[in-house]
């Protein structure tokens, strides 16, 4: 939820930019969550759409989010995000090859010959 | 004829009478608490006064749209022979469908009027905006089971009328194949077109309970448009079976087993309680009934992010995530 007071004096667009940067680093947002498009979060929060251009772009240069063209802007994966998705992927392909039936050793030669294809 | 114009009376009582509620507060104030009750959300004084007003504007919109969807059909309905030669033995029950489809359509209109109206109106309320930071969809508003009913239905609407054509071949009227076809698909169409306007439509609150119950007002309108393909979808292929068993194309039975399968089919998508799914999928956590959301704390510095107000409300992963 974000909340934006034009009686602060904190300006709306960092007011949006520290809110979303907050969840994103809590964990709130998660990464590849989708925001909002920037027309329609400054409708809702009655702002100009410049003002919420701005908090996006600076949010994107600081890589809290990615824009993705007309898919939309994602919250992004980051550092510890980064270890974290590489674990629940690696999880994920040691099931499936021990359900095949290979020793680490293969699954670690398949892994290699596939990153460096 | 006459059956036609017995129906047309039933919805205008109908839509006067809703009319007539909109005009007593209290009694708007009390659908507002049952409808608290009904989707558990929690109502404080400042937020029931803006929820009533919405309720009354609501039925107002909706009580004015049925009563003209459901009059209108009558002054373009063909009425004795000339209808009879256009859509054979089935006229009378196509004019009772067209003044029930009106009835729903023109509820759905007012409706839909009422919320792209309501999307547009300047915000009067001084103070904090607050917006969700995720997507919602249009499955947060509708039951999946309902949306997809409505396709099916449709869809059945149109395989009952494309079976019937190609069994009776000039037997049946080329009016009623092409409505049978046309009116449900176009229906579909539609419904899908403005539910999504609907949800992509602007939600300017002041509170997260505010906001909350936008999204119940929200759900009602998005699902009062899919009641249009579903009346659609349900009565045409009724009328249609109806026709074949009375001149012996299909065994008796057969439109008894289809109203029994729509009733099986209310039955359980009532038991579902579809008027609760905004507020699980959206809402998981109830906001509090406020009290006006926590002031924007500064950051601590240019480039570090501040921890926001901490607002009980949406799952802000449920809608939106990849």
């Amino acid at each position: 939820m974000l909340v934006v007071d034009p009686a602060s004096h904190v300006p709306p667009y960092e007011q949006v930019r520290s809110q979303l940067a907050a969840q994103a680093e809590e964990g709130t947002l998660a990464p590849g969550h989708r925001l909002p498009t920037v027309r329609r979060l400054a409708d809702d929060l009655g702002l100009a759409v410049n003002t919420v251009a701005r908090a996006y772009r600076e949010l994107e240069q600081a890589g809290v989010v990615e824009t993705r063209g007309r898919l939309g802007t994602f919250v992004a994966v980051r550092g510890a995000d980064r270890e974290r998705e590489a674990s629940i992927a690696a999880r994920e392909y040691v099931r499936r090859t021990r359900e095949l039936g290979l020793s680490v050793e293969d699954l670690v030669r398949v892994v290699r010959r596939e990153a460096e294809a | 004829m006459q059956s036609t114009l017995v129906l047309a009376a039933f919805t205008t009582v109908c839509a006067l009478a809703l009319l007539a509620h909109s005009l007593v507060r209290r009694f708007v104030r009390d659908a507002v608490r049952r409808t608290a009750l009904q989707v558990d959300l929690p109502l404080d004084e400042a937020t029931e006064r803006l929820v009533v007003g919405r309720f009354r504007r609501r039925e107002r919109w909706a009580g004015t749209g049925a009563l003209l969807g459901g009059l209108l059909p009558l002054a373009f309905l063909l009425p004795g022979d000339d209808g009879a030669a256009l859509l054979g033995a089935t006229g009378g029950d196509l004019r009772g469908f067209a003044v029930l489809l009106g009835f729903f359509a023109g509820t759905a209109a007012g409706l839909g009027l009422l919320a792209w109206r309501e999307t547009i109106r300047p915000v009067d309320e001084p103070g904090p905006r607050v917006a969700r930071a995720s997507v919602p969809v249009v499955e947060d508003y509708v039951t999946p089971h309902e949306r997809r009913g409505a396709w099916v239905l449709a869809g059945a609407g149109v395989a009952v009328t494309a079976w019937a054509g190609l069994r009776e071949g000039p037997g049946l009227p080329g009016a009623l194949v092409a409505l049978g076809i046309a009116v449900p698909v176009a229906a579909v169409v539609v419904t899908e077109v403005l539910l999504r306007r609907l949800v992509a439509a602007r939600q300017a609150a002041t509170t997260p309970l505010a906001l909350a119950w936008d999204d119940v007002l929200r759900a009602r309108t998005a699902r009062d448009l899919v009641t249009v393909p579903l009346t659609a979808g349900a009565y045409l292929p009724l009328v249609i079976t109806s026709r074949a068993e009375a001149v012996g194309s299909l065994p008796d039975g057969v439109s008894l087993v289809l109203v029994l399968a729509m009733l099986v089919t209310a039955g359980v998508s009532a038991l579902l309680d579809p008027r609760g799914h905004v507020r699980r999928r959206l809402w998981p956590q109830p906001p509090a009934p406020s009290v006006a959301p926590p002031s924007v704390t500064p950051p601590s510095g240019p480039a570090s992010p501040a921890a926001g107000p901490s607002v009980p409300g949406p799952r802000p992963g449920a809608a939106g995530a990849l």
